[in-house]
């Protein structure tokens, strides 16, 4: 009983890791870009919306465009003014990874600075429990398992079915090879980061009604992002939702022996795990170089 | 190339910086030293800062009290430091308060935070108080002092008394992983084979952990007659507020430190029972100048923790004024050795005497939360 | 005044040693370790703990800690060098993140997140070392050994070594050098040099916890060897010393500590976004080592 009520909560934190994890992906398959402020993004947007709310008494609706708005504007500017300028002075790997992490600590600093170093949640019809039988569960996990249900099948479809898919597979593949053909690979970096990004806001935007937010929350969940992504299989988006899927469920099953002060630890142990193990992951395409 | 000029720019950088440095260091040796500094290591910031503003306010009043009563040489003065309710910032602080401010004399709160800093009031013969921390290890040294009652007396006092009154079979413990929740912890499983109760979870969550779901499930599985929280701060308010969103109905059971506002405020928090330490304000005249001026100043009641920093103020007063008639230098141990020979003080609340161990024993108040309020059930003598 | 500027001068101390250490990793082998805090604390645990049980001896204690620290970034490294250049990041700030679990759910040997208190003064031939003078030349006699093994290492053909294959992972390899073996090695012995640092700390604040050797802190110990310049012997020290003075000038200045934390934070994440904007020249690049500079 009790486990079957961890799983739940476990698919439901899966759902938004799975969120966060195809956004990183996006991001990382296209644009090869180790974009390590992406916990950032979710952070911002999650904010955004609380403040919204809370301070500013919007419509929940208006907070969400606002948070999308800021998460879109942040991941594309971040792009713009740190990541672009390295690529044309052919940074490596470390040194684009090095300056993403300045970002993410300068940025979630700026947040300690501005909302201080304590947690912020929001009440309401979403945050609270509704009795389904045995089982308890808040409308805001549901909602986070509907969203993810939708858009994660929807970016995929966009992936494989569209024009603008076609390009971001095509630039994954071999970047050099779409400039060649005269397509503008700029345009649709910036279009990788835009919905990267976007991807975040649904999850950074339930957070205040689950978890609540911290400034802290930003690095956990890059790393989270990361460890999916690299479990899933790098240069698989498909695989980053399914690494996120299953790193919620073993964080939140795992505990059902353990207490929960492991709960970090076996995301990381499961990550560590497949990166001696198996560092292509799940989904393992072949592993590229930087 | 660009090696080269970037280790000038930087030589340059440190000087300038070395520079500064000294430049400020012979400002600070001239900074003025005609009050009779004493150390404040609160949580200014942070998770836990509610209880740095409640304590900051008792302090300020007896400071403000004490001053125009010019009954010393110099006025006292608080220097506060913030220790973030955290061990390692804590011991920063307390470094910098003993060896820049050269304190005799020091509040502090939290049992985490104190029992980290108090080999270092020991070994500086530095006079450490605590007023708001409970852990029963805090008995922990010569220079260390509780005007607050510590743990094992609350447990012995909240638990018997709930277990009777709500007929509790099966108690479930929620205790910070730490020195506080772990003391804690342990006295309530000490206590409740003797009253006939089982312990049914028993989680640690870490501090600082904010999401309970999997605790909160764990919970509902076992089906307690009450939940135990020993928290503290905004994450006592977060296990109260998603013990209810999950669908735990049981009895709220906690300690001293749910009495502050926004805990007695959550509508979640409805119904609780808690103990504190049992303070009137009637008790001498002190009580109630102090109680009348409080209320005038910040437009609400005082509680205990008030009290007992405000206390733990007049007695700095106290002894200091004691040292200055003998014209003996304010030191740590010149302090100690006033306040053993005195051993009795009257303050808010009445007297207070510091057992050998550093502890207080006083009556305590079992209070319900009613409507954002807590309102006494009974008072328990020792 | 004076003990103000004693206990910022061993601080100081300390946290060169730990640059020099990571810098071992960092610049001559080429591992970009987001993980040293683990070996840092894992050292000050042990000293703590030896101290606490055994002897205050401070060479005694150190040196308990420093095989032990040395053997566990062995074992470590084993197994996490083994991970391919991109994902060895990763793989680091996740045994960071596994090492923090265990330090605040391992209670019996670390105390948990209450930390162990009341650690006793360090003796060094018998005398007990109270006054922060006396354990500021400590430090800095510490600082000197490690300086000269430093010195040692670099001259030797372990260091030449280190050096080909930093330079040309694949003509060191043609020469017979063996990669894995000696970014081991050198891994070791960063490691316990970071144990001398911990046990340092341990002695001198008398507590340790947790916080102190979380990621927050791998990261700094990170941008002092980048700001600072890896790969050199007085780069990690400029980054030190840039990144242990700011934030004692800003305490100084009596900016409160919780705007101070951040703010500090947010001064060194821009040196190194903007460092690594325009001047990675010198830093780690493109799936190389560091190119060499002047030692």
């Amino acid at each position: 009983m009790l486990f079957w009520q961890l799983l739940l909560q476990g698919i439901a934190a899966g759902a938004g890791y799975a969120l966060i994890a195809v956004g990183f992906a996006l991001i990382y398959s296209t644009t090869r870009t180790f974009h390590f402020a992406h916990g950032v993004t979710y952070a911002l947007a999650a904010y955004a919306y609380y403040a919204a709310v809370q301070t500013l008494h919007w419509h929940p609706a208006a907070a969400v465009v606002l948070a999308a708005c800021i998460a879109v504007l942040f991941g594309v500017s971040v792009d713009a003014l740190v990541y672009q300028p390295m690529r044309r002075t052919a940074a490596s790997f470390l040194t684009l990874f090095a300056a993403s992490f300045g970002v993410l600590v300068v940025v979630v600093n700026c947040l300690v600075l501005g909302f201080g170093n304590s947690f912020y949640s929001l009440s309401g019809a979403l945050s609270r429990g509704v009795e389904y039988g045995p089982f308890v569960v808040s409308m805001a996990n549901l909602t986070e398992i509907a969203l993810a249900a939708v858009l994660i099948p929807l970016v995929l479809v966009v992936m494989r079915r569209t024009r603008l898919g076609t390009f971001f597979r095509a630039m994954a593949d071999n970047n050099e090879l779409v400039e060649v053909f005269g397509f503008r690979s700029r345009r649709y970096v910036r279009l990788a980061f835009a919905i990267g990004s976007l991807c975040v806001v649904p999850a950074a935007v339930l957070a205040p009604y689950i978890g609540g937010i911290q400034p802290g929350t930003a690095t956990v969940v890059t790393l989270i992002a990361i460890a999916a992504t690299i479990i899933g299989g790098i240069d698989s988006i498909a695989g980053a939702a399914l690494g996120g899927l299953l790193l919620g469920v073993a964080e939140n099953v795992g505990i059902w022996k353990l207490s929960s002060a492991w709960k970090p630890a076996i995301s990381f142990g499961i990550l560590l795990l497949f990166l001696i193990v198996r560092p292509t992951g799940i989904l393992g395409a072949r592993g590229r170089r930087a | 190339m660009f090696e080269r000029k970037r280790m000038q720019a930087r030589g340059w950088f440190t000087s300038l910086v070395g520079g500064a440095l000294l430049a400020l260091a012979a400002h600070g040796a001239w900074a003025a030293d005609n009050t009779y500094n004493f150390g404040v290591l609160f949580p200014l910031t942070g998770p836990n800062a509610v209880y740095g503003d409640v304590f900051s306010k008792g302090v300020n009043l007896a400071v403000e009290m004490v001053n125009e009563g010019h009954k010393l040489g110099k006025d006292i003065k608080p220097v506060y430091v913030d220790s973030q309710a955290l061990p390692q910032p804590a011991v920063v602080g307390m470094n910098q308060l003993i060896h820049v401010n050269e304190v005799p004399y020091t509040l502090t709160a939290f049992s985490g935070v104190s029992k980290a800093i108090a080999p270092i009031g020991n070994r500086f013969h530095v006079i450490m108080v605590n007023g708001g921390g409970v852990s029963p290890e805090l008995a922990i040294g010569k220079y260390f002092l509780n005007d607050i009652p510590l743990a094992d007396q609350e447990i012995a006092v909240v638990l018997p008394y709930a277990v009777k009154a709500k007929n509790i079979r099966k108690l479930a413990v929620v205790h910070v992983d730490d020195p506080f929740g772990n003391t804690v912890n342990d006295q309530i499983k000490k206590q409740c084979p003797k009253l006939g109760c089982r312990i049914d979870p028993d989680l640690a969550v870490n501090p600082g952990n904010t999401d309970f779901q999997g605790e909160v499930a764990k919970i509902r599985a076992a089906g307690p007659d009450a939940v135990f929280i020993a928290s503290y701060g905004q994450q006592q308010n977060v296990i109260t507020k998603q013990l209810r969103d999950g669908g735990v109905k049981a009895q709220i059971l906690s300690y001293s430190g749910y009495g502050v506002g926004p805990t007695l405020k959550l509508p979640e928090a409805q119904g609780a029972i808690f103990d504190h330490q049992s303070v009137s304000f009637e008790a001498n005249a002190l009580s109630k100048d102090f109680r009348a001026r409080y209320v005038k100043k910040y437009g609400s009641e005082p509680n205990f923790y008030v009290a007992n920093y405000a206390n733990a103020v007049f007695i700095f007063a106290d002894l200091v004024q004691r040292l200055e008639a003998k014209k003996t230098g304010v030191t740590g141990e010149h302090l100690l050795a006033a306040l053993h020979r005195q051993k009795t003080f009257d303050v808010i609340g009445g007297k207070v005497k510091f057992s050998s161990r550093g502890t207080v024993t006083v009556p305590m108040q079992i209070n319900e939360i009613r409507d954002g309020k807590a309102a006494p059930l009974t008072v328990v003598n020792p | 005044m004076l003990p103000y500027l004693l206990n910022l001068a061993i601080l100081l101390g300390i946290a060169v040693i730990l640059a020099w250490s990571l810098n071992v990793l960092i610049g001559y082998a080429g591992i970009f370790s987001v993980m040293h805090a683990v070996f840092y604390g894992a050292g000050a645990y042990v000293a703590a703990q030896f101290a606490l049980h055994v002897s205050a001896d401070f060479m005694l204690s150190t040196l308990v800690a420093m095989v032990f620290t040395g053997a566990l970034a062995f074992l470590v490294a084993v197994p996490v060098l083994r991970v391919r250049e991109e994902y060895f990041v990763v793989a680091a700030i996740g045994f960071q993140m596994v090492a923090s679990t265990v330090f605040i759910t391992w209670e019996g040997a670390t105390g948990g997140m209450g930390g162990l208190s009341g650690i006793p003064p360090a003796k060094v031939l018998g005398f007990e070392l109270i006054s922060p003078a006396a354990y500021l030349v400590l430090t800095l006699a510490c600082a000197a050994v490690c300086l000269l093994a430093l010195v040692a290492l670099v001259r030797s053909p372990f260091g030449r070594a280190l050096k080909a294959l930093r330079d040309d992972e694949t003509a060191a390899i043609a020469l017979g050098k063996h990669p894995v073996k000696l970014r081991l090695i050198a891994t070791t012995i960063g490691g316990a040099m970071a144990a001398i640092g911990g046990s340092l700390y341990a002695f001198y604040v008398s507590f340790v916890n947790p916080e102190s050797f979380t990621l927050d802190y791998s990261v700094l110990l990170m941008a002092m060897v980048i700001i600072g310049g890896a790969g050199s012997l007085l780069g990690p020290v400029l980054g030190a010393l840039f990144i242990t003075v700011f934030p004692a000038l800003l305490n100084f200045l009596q900016v409160p500590s919780s705007v101070l934390g951040p703010v500090q934070q947010i001064v060194y994440g821009m040196m190194i976004v903007l460092l690594m904007m325009f001047m990675p020249e010198g830093l780690v690049s493109a799936g190389k080592l560091l190119p060499g500079r002047r030692k």
